[in-house]
């Protein structure tokens, strides 16, 4: 039997879904306007690579629909690709210094806009529920259509939460401990 | 037929500038009880974790001369394929919980579901398990619920149920009161008749040789003596922890006023009978 | 119930409900489920977590597509009502087909735990690697969130508190997530070796004590489920 995942990136893909959820609940919590549901997927991208990340931003999405709101589960494909582009960001050297994790955090931004927008506007028409429908309504009546106006508001939305997750994960992995450090051999750099 | 065979055995860790040991010759048995004992950071945890094929996977590190369990060399084992015949109990007693069962016996019959054994089988062995350990009143607590001592508990009888060739236990009685650990070691050295081998390691002198027909000493990573407990008692004593009754005859020996003949006491309870043959002869 | 019975009736109501296009008939079908979810129970908790999700969509809705804010913004003419209504009509689709999943959903989850789902999921042809990703996480969230009241109290004895104004909420948040976030991952080496040391997928097939067993009703919707999915998503190519 040869399994996909080693049995450590299992558990390290199991403790970053914990985090994920516990921390999208403290920033609702806390009230503040990010999400926070992505510094596990993307310190999973960091140590164990893009693949783990994806689905590992899957998953929590899927058990996140099961235990919370059935709604996060339509978004598990912008999880899983926030996985992807960070991981590969990684693999390539995009996390050795401060301006290269701000450029990687815009290209996971980029690319949540790109999944997320078709999701939101087909799915959802557009809305979530939330108060950045105010920026949608607001926009589309600017002109743009519906599409545009979904893309340039989740982008707005997203910027900072994936600005300051990237930063978090980055800090983390830095600050590893030797001796976890070397449980993860194919790490990507962070120095 | 030895089970375990070292010979000259060294092992480096990964970005140690020394080996973490050196000098090991020894082996075991099957249904043999051997005791590694040494003060913190002599390198017993190494030891125990690379006799349960952590090495290179779990614990990167680089290895040699011979360390073989039936003649086929430890490093290089997969963890999870020795586990059938080979397990150990760490002595962080949370480190040893899976974290995906709902209750203590699902905890417990985890590993036998790994091994695809037939249902009326698991559940028998999880019941003999848990009662060994004395924790069958534990089965539906959830695992996170748990104290230290029950943690270790559990702990040992998921090592059990696996029905092990050789078990490891690294300071596994730590959280639990004198009275239950010398109750479980009792038990477990009965079981070493009929096969079992069993491998204490201990900080604690008495612990180890209560129970154990040679002792291992560790020092700084190297083996300086591997025979019967009488005999490494005043070298033993100098690294290791005690108790005071020990120590009392431990300085005794060394200020000569110890009888030619009378055998060192291993544990409280045996000492008081020694202490009257040194006065009486 | 076996858990896997739910989740494939919601497969075939999912696609009708994609399927249909009348408000009306979207209604019929969102009733049955939802009327299931009442009498389920503690129905009303999830009829409430409905509620939660749909009315600010229903409102958010209203807000993009109702054009509310048009005369408001660029002082055109507002539309007129019979206009507002048919450039509703699409939306009001869409919040049906999603109410409906939505109940299907709620109302699979009402008929299973956490613990029968994780006992099918390691029971079933999924790789047991599958099955612990989808079943362990939800166990170390409890010791997390219990690690977070203990990391928060010793914040707050530190002088960190979680109810200030808004800059010290971020600086607070920083304060909560990396201790934490370190702490979870410090033992992910010692809990593969557990997984390990159990043998964990050393053998190609695994037991599962007190699996879920799906009883010849349950087997027979599941085979009614997966054929009426085929057919209606056969009926879209084929209208």
């Amino acid at each position: 039997m040869n399994p996909l995942f080693s049995t450590r990136t299992l558990t390290l893909m199991s403790a970053a879904i914990a985090i994920n959820m516990v921390l999208g609940q403290v920033a609702s919590m806390l009230k503040l306007p990010i999400f926070l549901d992505s510094i596990g997927t993307l310190i999973v991208a960091l140590l164990a690579g893009p693949l783990a990340a994806f689905v590992a931003g899957l998953t929590t999405n899927l058990i996140w629909g099961l235990i919370t709101s059935p709604v996060a589960a339509a978004f598990a494909p912008v999880a899983a690709v926030i996985g992807l582009v960070g991981g590969l960001c990684a693999r390539s050297g995009g996390f050795r210094t401060l301006p290269r994790v701000l450029l990687s955090s815009l290209l996971i931004t980029l690319a949540v806009v790109v999944v997320a927008t078709p999701i939101r506007t087909y799915l959802f028409g557009g809305v979530t529920g939330s108060g950045a429908d105010f920026m949608v309504a607001y926009m589309n009546v600017l002109g743009n259509n519906l599409l545009e106006s979904v893309a340039l508001t989740v982008f707005g939305a997203n910027l900072v939460d994936k600005v300051l997750s990237a930063l978090v994960a980055w800090v983390v992995v830095r600050g590893l401990p030797e001796r976890i450090r070397t449980q993860f051999p194919a790490a990507a750099k962070v120095r | 037929m030895a089970l375990i065979r070292c010979e000259h055995a060294s092992l480096t860790r990964n970005g140690a500038l020394h080996a973490t040991l050196s000098g090991l010759s020894f082996d075991i048995t099957a249904g043999e009880t051997l005791a590694v004992v040494g003060g913190s950071g002599t390198g017993k945890t190494t030891l125990a974790c690379w006799l349960a094929g952590w090495v290179p996977h779990a614990m990167q590190a680089t290895v040699s001369g011979v360390a073989c369990i039936d003649d086929t060399p430890l490093a290089g084992q997969s963890v999870a394929r020795l586990a059938e015949r080979v397990q150990l109990v760490q002595a962080s007693p949370y480190a040893g919980l899976t974290g995906c069962a709902f209750n203590v016996a699902a905890e417990v019959a985890f590993g036998p579901e790994n091994l695809g054994l037939p249902e009326a089988e698991i559940r028998t062995r999880v019941a003999a398990a848990l009662e060994l350990c004395e924790a069958s009143d534990l089965s539906a607590r959830r695992p996170a619920s748990l104290s230290g001592g029950e943690a270790q508990r559990v702990a040992i009888a998921a090592a059990l149920v696996m029905q092990p060739q050789l078990l490891l236990l690294d300071e596994a009685f730590s959280r639990l009161a004198p009275a239950a650990a010398g109750r479980l070691l009792a038990r477990l050295s009965a079981l070493t008749r009929n096969g079992m081998a069993l491998v204490l390691f201990e900080k604690q002198f008495d612990l180890a040789a209560r129970a154990a027909s040679r002792i291992l000493l560790l020092e700084d990573g190297q083996q300086q003596l591997l025979d019967t407990p009488a005999a490494v008692f005043d070298r033993a004593l100098d690294h290791v922890r005690a108790c005071d009754a020990l120590r009392a005859a431990q300085r005794a020996r060394r200020a000569g006023l110890w009888r030619d003949g009378v055998l060192p006491p291993l544990d409280a309870a045996t000492a008081p009978a020694r202490f009257l043959d040194v006065l009486h002869g | 119930m076996h858990p896997f019975t739910g989740l494939a009736l919601m497969l075939p109501a999912s696609l009708l409900a994609l399927r249909l296009a009348a408000p009306d008939r979207l209604l019929v079908l969102l009733a049955l489920p939802l009327f299931l979810l009442l009498s389920r129970p503690q129905g009303w908790k999830r009829f409430r977590q409905w509620c939660a999700v749909l009315l600010p969509l229903a409102l958010g809705m209203l807000l993009v597509h109702g054009r509310w804010l048009d005369g408001w913004v660029s002082g055109t003419q507002e539309m007129a009502t019979e206009n507002r209504v048919e450039a509703l009509l699409p939306v009001v689709r869409l919040w049906l087909r999603v109410a409906i999943v939505l109940a299907c959903a709620l109302l699979w989850l009402s008929t299973t735990t956490p613990e029968r789902l994780m006992r099918a999921l390691f029971a079933s042809r999924l790789p047991a690697g599958a099955a612990y990703l989808l079943a362990s996480p939800l166990l170390l969230i409890e010791q997390l969130k219990a690690r977070l009241a203990a990391v928060s109290q010793a914040q707050a004895a530190r002088g960190v508190d979680v109810h200030w104004s808004w800059f010290k909420r971020w600086r607070s948040l920083l304060a909560l997530t990396v201790p934490l976030v370190v702490w979870t991952l410090s033992d992910v080496g010692e809990r593969a070796a557990a997984l390990d040391s159990r043998a964990f997928r050393s053998r190609a097939r695994r037991t599962t004590l007190d699996a879920p067993v799906a009883a010849r009703w349950e087997r027979a919707s599941m085979a009614f489920a997966a054929l009426s999915a085929v057919l209606i998503a056969g009926s879209f190519i084929w209208p």
